[in-house]
């Protein structure tokens, strides 16, 4: 349960990032990240919040590095989450290397909260509505997917690309703590590993609910649910029905190339939005 | 019309999901043992009928995987039970791990036989009627001063494990040492995998190197080991190149791998050897293991000068415990030990040929096992009354490159 609502939020997080035609690949690593730090200060401190506060402020500083950096320096941008992908990698190695061990227990206060699938329905409907309304309704979600759309125009517009683009990032960094909670939560525990390959979960997710890789107009939050929910289905499901985890990797890859083919199709002479 | 059908099948998708997938650890006790499958729970209460075993897995392919499994399958088909085979997380993820067994998890499961350490105190919360043993794995976080899993000892589903070749750093250290000083090496060096994932590899660094300062006392100055600089980490990757190119490094004349260094270390050696830039003569004493064709000739005559490999044979350990368990009937002297799994060390061309032309390790055949079916069954207490663990123990850590001559 919790490896579905974990991808859920992530992927619901990731729609103002993928609406400006963007993609994060730091995701997994900062999760790895926060749910490591959640577990150590939370066992010196007896409480979750000040390692909550921390990690906000964290995925606020990768969020304006993630969302400033490409735009400024006019590089794309993936890069600089592909540098930070590998500073928070050194970064988790040390910290698990210093600590001897490869794994970590939250000790000082119960999980039980964490895995009651009532708290993860609310928290997930709070955080689609919100999401949904900021993209839908407010200038951050609207500004967004013009940029996706067409930066030129975004900016010749009066749109301030740096500002929203950091703002989009913001977004996706605050779900991502949100989702890092409920992946500590699962077990009570961190490891080395946790969060490894988090990111293209999401991007499977997303593209699987057909949401435009090249962002825009088109994007919808409820692309990230419908492809979320798709892909921790058949994540899950097709385990649980006996197919075999080589043989459902296959026929995840294969839906994958279906869902892709039938989303992204040229229409004419367009490319697809 | 569209977007209504897209979203009642949304809708309907949720709850199917929140329904079907809904984690009851966070019940009551009681609450989660009526939720449990039947089986696991009439297993506590009455011998079991057969019944399924998830085995996790630590590997994905190669021959050692292969032949568990088959082991495993063997004794499981003799015995009743179904294994079920998943994988779990390289990095030991604990929720990874989780969520690989509750993806395998059916109503007649009735027990884990795990290689891998991350969640299983979680697995043990979630199925708190399922027995639990650990197979080639050391477990220290239930072992060690104040491992992470300590609890688990208190646990009477929990049945121990059997570790992965030697457990204790100190035994290895000793092991490598020996067969430095014996082969009369003059300048050494070692590599490990990081000490936090691996604290055994960390200790028999440090036995190995005071056997040899302990050596180097008495020893005359042209006798005496250089071991130079500290042991290289590898970083659950392949050694850099570049590291067979520095000058204190060209004219070693062995190299210790505390890891599996057929995978992480050979190909760079063998480049470097190639490529004029290494002491061809070079001998590598390393774990792991690889029969693939061609190869055999690097082992003893080639760069690899040793072998230490974990025995196959330690995965029937874990089913007479976990067997016996199910059947109601514990050894006399049952106690959920973390016990040395049996080990191969191969240093001479005999054993070498003995252990790629019989042994299980290869073949992946249960026939080639060290221990037949009819010397298992002496230890299983559904087939023999008096059976004990201590002579399981023996007999298990009997197994040996000698068994495959």
């Amino acid at each position: 349960m919790s490896n579905v609502i974990v991808t859920v939020l992530m992927s619901v997080g990731s729609v103002f990032v993928y609406s400006l035609g963007n993609m994060d690949i730091s995701l997994g690593k900062q999760v790895g990240l926060y749910a490591t730090l959640m577990v150590l200060i939370t066992n010196q401190t007896g409480s979750l919040l000040p390692a909550l506060m921390l990690c906000i402020v964290i995925a606020l500083v990768f969020a304006t590095i993630n969302g400033a950096i490409g735009q400024l320096l006019r590089i794309h941008p993936i890069i600089p989450s592909m540098v930070i992908m590998f500073v928070l990698s050194g970064v988790n190695s040390m910290i698990y290397v210093n600590i001897g061990s490869r794994n970590i227990r939250l000790t000082e206060i119960s999980n039980a909260a964490f895995k009651s699938p009532l708290i993860m329905f609310i928290v997930l409907l709070v955080e689609i509505l919100i999401v949904a309304y900021l993209f839908r309704f407010t200038k951050c979600g609207k500004y967004a997917r013009a940029i996706g759309a067409n930066p030129m125009a975004a900016q010749q517009c009066g749109v301030n690309l740096i500002r929203y683009k950091v703002i989009a990032y913001m977004i996706m960094g605050i779900c991502t703590v949100v989702a890092s909670v409920f992946q500590m939560g699962y077990t009570a525990a961190a490891s080395d590993g946790t969060g490894t390959g988090f990111e293209m979960n999401v991007m499977v997710a997303l593209i699987l609910g057909g949401m435009p890789l090249s962002g825009g107009m088109k994007s919808r939050v409820a692309s990230a649910v419908v492809g979320a929910f798709t892909f921790a289905l058949l994540d899950v499901g097709l385990p649980m029905i006996g197919i075999p985890m080589k043989v459902a990797s296959i026929i995840k890859a294969i839906i994958f190339l279906i869902v892709v083919f039938i989303t992204c199709r040229q229409k004419g002479d367009r490319l697809p939005r | 019309m569209k977007k209504s059908i897209a979203l009642a099948l949304t809708l309907l998708m949720l709850a199917a999901v929140f329904a079907g997938c809904a984690a009851p650890s966070s019940e009551p006790a009681e609450s989660v043992a009526a939720n449990a499958p039947a089986a696991p729970a009439a297993a506590a209460a009455a011998p079991a009928q057969g019944g399924t075993l998830i085995y996790l897995s630590s590997m994905t392919s190669g021959k050692e995987h292969e032949a568990a499994v088959a082991m495993f399958e063997m004794m499981g088909k003799e015995l009743g039970y179904s294994i079920s085979v998943v994988y779990g997380d390289m990095s030991n993820d604990p929720a990874a791990n989780l969520q690989a067994v509750q993806n395998a998890m059916t109503d007649d499961v009735v027990g884990l036989i795990v290689s891998q350490s991350g969640g299983v105190s979680e697995m043990m919360a979630e199925y708190p009627d399922l027995y639990v043993v650990g197979t080639s794995i050391d477990l220290n976080e239930v072992y060690g001063e104040g491992g992470l899993y300590a609890d688990l000892l208190e646990n009477d589903k929990f049945l121990g494990t059997i570790g992965n070749a030697l457990i204790s750093g100190s035994d290895i250290g000793k092991l490598h040492a020996d067969y430095v000083l014996k082969n009369g090496f003059k300048k050494v060096a070692t590599m490990m995998f990081p000490p936090f994932a691996f604290p055994q590899f960390a200790a028999a660094d440090a036995v190995l190197r005071g056997e040899i300062a302990a050596y180097n006392q008495s020893a005359a100055d042209a006798d005496k080991i250089e071991i130079v600089g500290d042991a290289q980490v590898l970083m659950f990757a392949a050694v850099d190149d570049n590291y067979f190119m520095e000058s204190a490094h060209q004219d070693l004349d062995c190299i210790v791998v505390l890891a599996d260094g057929i995978q992480f270390v050979y190909p760079a050696l063998k480049n470097a050897v190639d490529a004029g830039t290494m002491n061809p003569n070079v001998k590598m004493i390393t774990g792991g293991f690889s029969s693939e064709p061609g190869f055999e000739k690097e082992i003893i005559d080639g760069l690899i000068g040793a072998v230490y490999a974990p025995a196959v044979e330690s995965c029937i350990y874990s089913m007479v415990v976990m067997d016996n368990a199910l059947q109601g009937k514990p050894s006399s002297d049952f106690e959920p030990l973390q016990v040395d799994g049996p080990y191969l060390f191969i240093e001479t061309a005999e054993q070498r040929d003995a252990v790629l032309n019989n042994s299980i390790i290869v073949s992946a055949s249960p026939e080639d096992a060290a221990m037949s079916w009819e010397e298992i069954k002496q230890h299983l207490t559904r087939f023999n009354e008096s059976a004990t663990q201590s002579n399981l123990i023996e007999a298990v850590q009997g197994v040996s490159v000698a068994s495959y001559s």
